[in-house]
């Protein structure tokens, strides 16, 4: 009973993430080539230039497949293709001073060119990979995932 | 039972133990590290900026261009950065580097005081807002009110929207289609030059318009 309990808790910790998160715009798709995909709320829904990306998105691309997009805060991201890529955290409030971006790239390729988030703040941005965290002060880089 | 109906039954069987045996092949993979590899480039105007790569092992930092380190797993401090060729860069993030935008545009468009009507200056921006609309291709384009600090907080954030929302209206006269324009507002709680309260400031007085 316990377990069950806490398991509903859990799934309703969880919906209300995702329905917090599915509400929060961070970004435009600008270029879509070969199969780009956006994962959301579970479903692999593909995607084409125009299209919004939210908080919480994960970015898929497939073989052949890269996307180019740009966020809130003018900040240019772009990704090549086998890509798995989620945006986890994008918050872009200047005039609350509220500023933070979690991305975590499990496989592939992408590269970053940070815009007014990180010049507000330097400690705001952050790039996760299995294996290490990038923390970017500045300004354009590329990351590589090798595929497990 | 036919005998086909029996063989593809086998046929079946074999092809569901293969599956099985994939994703748990797939699965073990999945404990070993993937290899991260991060490179610094330069910005587009040249300049160059600063990464920390860290692990529970270790950290580096990235500060030159076209330098990069590598982490192998978890386990391991991040490799010694070292710088690499340009062209061996471009090579391994050809797709990544060729799907880039273009950089966003942002306009300043200044108004009289009290005023939603654009300053004759700043009138004359519109061509070049609505040529780089049609360049970037845009379909997100922000149109930001700001004044200065002369009035009330109230006074001022409504005069913010009134000449964010002139600005949109005259994009959408010039064809622009109004679903892909966002307007917000701020009133004197955002200026660009710092003057104290009551002082008037021409350059404050502005919508900003960023093409995306």
């Amino acid at each position: 009973m316990k377990t069950f309990i806490s398991l509903v808790c859990f799934l309703l910790i969880c919906g209300a993430n995702l329905a917090i998160g599915a509400e929060i715009r961070i970004g435009v798709i600008k270029n879509a080539n070969g199969s780009v995909f956006v994962e959301r709320n579970n479903a692999l829904i593909p995607v084409k230039v125009g299209d919004k990306l939210y908080e919480n998105d994960t970015i898929v691309t497939g073989r052949g497949g890269s996307m180019g997009l740009i966020l809130r805060d003018n900040s240019v991201l772009s990704v090549g293709s086998n890509t798995r890529l989620i945006i986890s955290k994008f918050v872009f409030e200047p005039a609350e001073k509220k500023l933070s971006m979690v991305a975590r790239i499990r496989q592939g390729t992408l590269t970053y060119l940070t815009g007014v988030m990180a010049k507000l703040n330097p400690n705001a941005i952050r790039f996760e990979t299995p294996v290490a965290v990038c923390g970017v002060r500045g300004t354009h880089f590329a990351i590589k995932v090798d595929e497990s | 039972m036919s005998m086909s109906a029996y063989l593809s039954g086998r046929r079946l069987l074999r092809s569901v133990k293969i599956i099985l045996i994939c994703s748990f092949l797939t699965f073990l993979s999945l404990g070993c590290s993937p290899k991260t590899q991060i490179v610094l480039l330069p910005d587009p105007d040249g300049k160059v900026g600063r990464l920390e790569l860290t692990n529970p092992k270790g950290a580096q930092t990235l500060d030159q261009p076209w330098q990069s380190a590598e982490v192998v797993s978890p386990d391991k401090a991040p490799s010694e950065p070292k710088i690499m060729e340009e062209a061996e860069v471009r090579s391994i993030f050809r797709e990544a580097l060729a799907a880039q935008p273009k950089p966003s545009v942002t306009f300043l468009l200044y108004f009289q005081r009290q005023s939603t009507e654009p300053t004759a200056e700043s009138l004359k921006l519109l061509p070049d807002v609505l040529e780089s609309i049609k360049s970037h291709e845009s379909t997100d384009i922000s149109v930001v009110g700001h004044t200065d600090s002369t009035g009330t907080a109230d006074y001022n954030l409504g005069l913010s929207l009134r000449r964010a929302r002139r600005i949109a209206d005259i994009l959408v006269s010039k064809g622009v289609d109004p679903a892909i324009i966002e307007i917000d507002y701020f009133g004197k709680e955002k200026p660009l030059i710092e003057k104290p309260q009551g002082v008037p400031e021409p350059r404050n007085r502005r919508v900003e318009i960023t093409v995306r």
